[in-house]
């Protein structure tokens, strides 16, 4: 009979908190709204059951314990390791040809990264927070998950479950967040901009484009070269056209078995001492902000730019809002926002992945930056 | 480290970002420039399709180029 209790005293159901269970349901929300909402399931998915094995009583399935999450989590986030390997997965994935046709459209990638100082400066002025911490908050405006995970790992890996959970929650919320912000900041003329298409991009311009950023973008901003250097590197593997196994790898079974791993990991992040609490609200409320400030920034910035362009050279204003990063959702939203807006007169969908694809290498160098200065 | 540290970093820090964005886009213009497209001729679809039913009237037949007479 002792034994039967001591097993019973021993097991997770007489250990669970009341804590575990909230973040049982917190697990619960995200993986019904992969599956239910289709919201950025490959990584909801992962989180979610994360969270779950971390509120496993004595389980050790934390990625703050002893166990194989730990593990993954010591190997894979805190060696810096698994956000530069999906970033060469994602440079695989990215055709820059939209943003080479229009080189302008790289100023619009640094505007929309507004976002993530405004949020910082916030987080640091405003809720108390450290100036690591407010820069790894920051950072969630620039709407790139692996960024998120690269820049907190290193500044405030307390904080990177939050951090995480509002970067990739807010991606997925896009096509919420940004129409209201573009209807906003433009009139329905700006809104009508319809933009001659891009001038052709040859073959040599697209292999040399990503020899020529990896080299500038890593001298300039060296702690930005994980980012940039596999961004690159897994572009000139998609571009080069001799390297059809290795483009293949990358951005196929390599991606997703990271993608499995941090997701996991990430998830596991929060267990309930570490998730519930006051902080977690304020890296929410002030992941929207900075999500909000940097749509904002790439809107304004291009209507500032329209100033100076001659009639017929006009950009359309709302593709600034895609300057966020989130490929390409953020590009779509901006597609839909004006095709809509046109009745179906304006189809702003490459014009947009320019700034698009700009606000994946802006944000890396953000981060780049943050490191560099507050490292 | 204070919240004016922060300020001036997150200062140096945006104009970081949009300088190097700039110089890229200054870059990037200059590679385009060099290294322009030129004029393709037929498109690698139209060759197809020719070459497809050419095949399908004289089995065999191998297509290598296809001109445009203006």
């Amino acid at each position: 009979m002792n034994s039967a209790l001591e097993l019973l005293n021993q097991s997770g159901f007489a250990n669970l908190t009341w804590g575990n269970w909230v973040m049982f349901v917190v697990a619960g929300v995200l993986i019904f709204l992969a599956i239910k909402k289709n919201y950025e399931p490959l990584l909801l998915i992962p989180i979610g059951f994360g969270i779950i094995l971390a509120n496993l009583p004595l389980a050790e399935m934390g990625s703050y314990g002893e166990g194989i999450i730990g593990l993954i989590y010591n190997s894979g986030i805190k060696t810096e390791l698994l956000p530069p390997i999906i970033f060469l997965g994602v440079g695989v994935l990215t055709d820059f040809r939209p943003l080479l046709g229009r080189p302008l459209t790289f100023l619009l990638g640094a505007s929309a990264q507004l976002g993530i100082f405004v949020a910082a400066l916030g987080a640091a002025y405003l809720l108390g927070f450290t100036p690591k911490e407010a820069a790894s908050i920051g950072i969630i405006g620039g709407a790139d998950g692996p960024t998120s995970i690269f820049l907190a790992s290193k500044l405030a890996p307390h904080l990177l479950g939050p951090i995480a959970v509002a970067a990739y929650s807010y991606m997925s919320l896009v096509p919420i967040i940004q129409p209201p912000i573009m209807r906003l900041l433009t009139t329905k003329k700006e809104r009508a901009i319809d933009m001659p298409q891009a001038r052709p991009v040859s073959k040599t311009a697209v292999i040399v484009f990503p020899i020529v950023t990896g080299i500038v973008a890593s001298l300039a901003i060296p702690s930005s070269a994980p980012l940039i250097g596999m961004l690159m590197f897994g572009n000139l593997i998609r571009e080069s056209g001799v390297t059809e196994r290795l483009r293949k790898t990358a951005g196929g079974a390599l991606i997703d078995i990271v993608t499995l791993f941090l997701g996991l990991v990430v998830g596991a992040t929060m267990d309930a001492p570490h998730f519930l609490n006051i902080k977690t609200l304020m890296i929410l409320v002030l992941g929207a902000v900075a999500f909000s400030f940097s749509t904002a920034g790439g809107v304004v910035f291009a209507k500032i730019i329209n100033l100076f362009l001659s009639q017929g050279k006009k950009i359309n204003p709302c593709i600034g809002a895609a300057g966020v990063s989130a490929v390409p959702m953020a590009a779509r939203v901006v597609q839909k926002f004006v095709s809509d807006e046109t009745d179906g007169q304006v189809n702003p969908l490459m014009p947009a992945m320019g700034p698009n694809v700009a606000g994946v290498i802006g944000s890396a160098v953000a981060a780049g930056v943050f490191l560099t200065l507050l490292s | 480290m204070n919240s004016i540290d922060l300020v001036t970093i997150c200062i140096v820090a945006f104009i970081g970002v949009f300088l190097l964005l700039s110089i890229l886009a200054v870059i990037m213009r200059l590679i385009i420039a060099v290294f322009p497209e030129r004029a393709t001729g037929t498109g690698e679809a139209i060759l197809a399709v020719i070459s497809t039913t050419y095949k399908t009237h004289y089995p065999g037949t191998i297509i290598t180029r296809v001109e445009e007479v203006l």
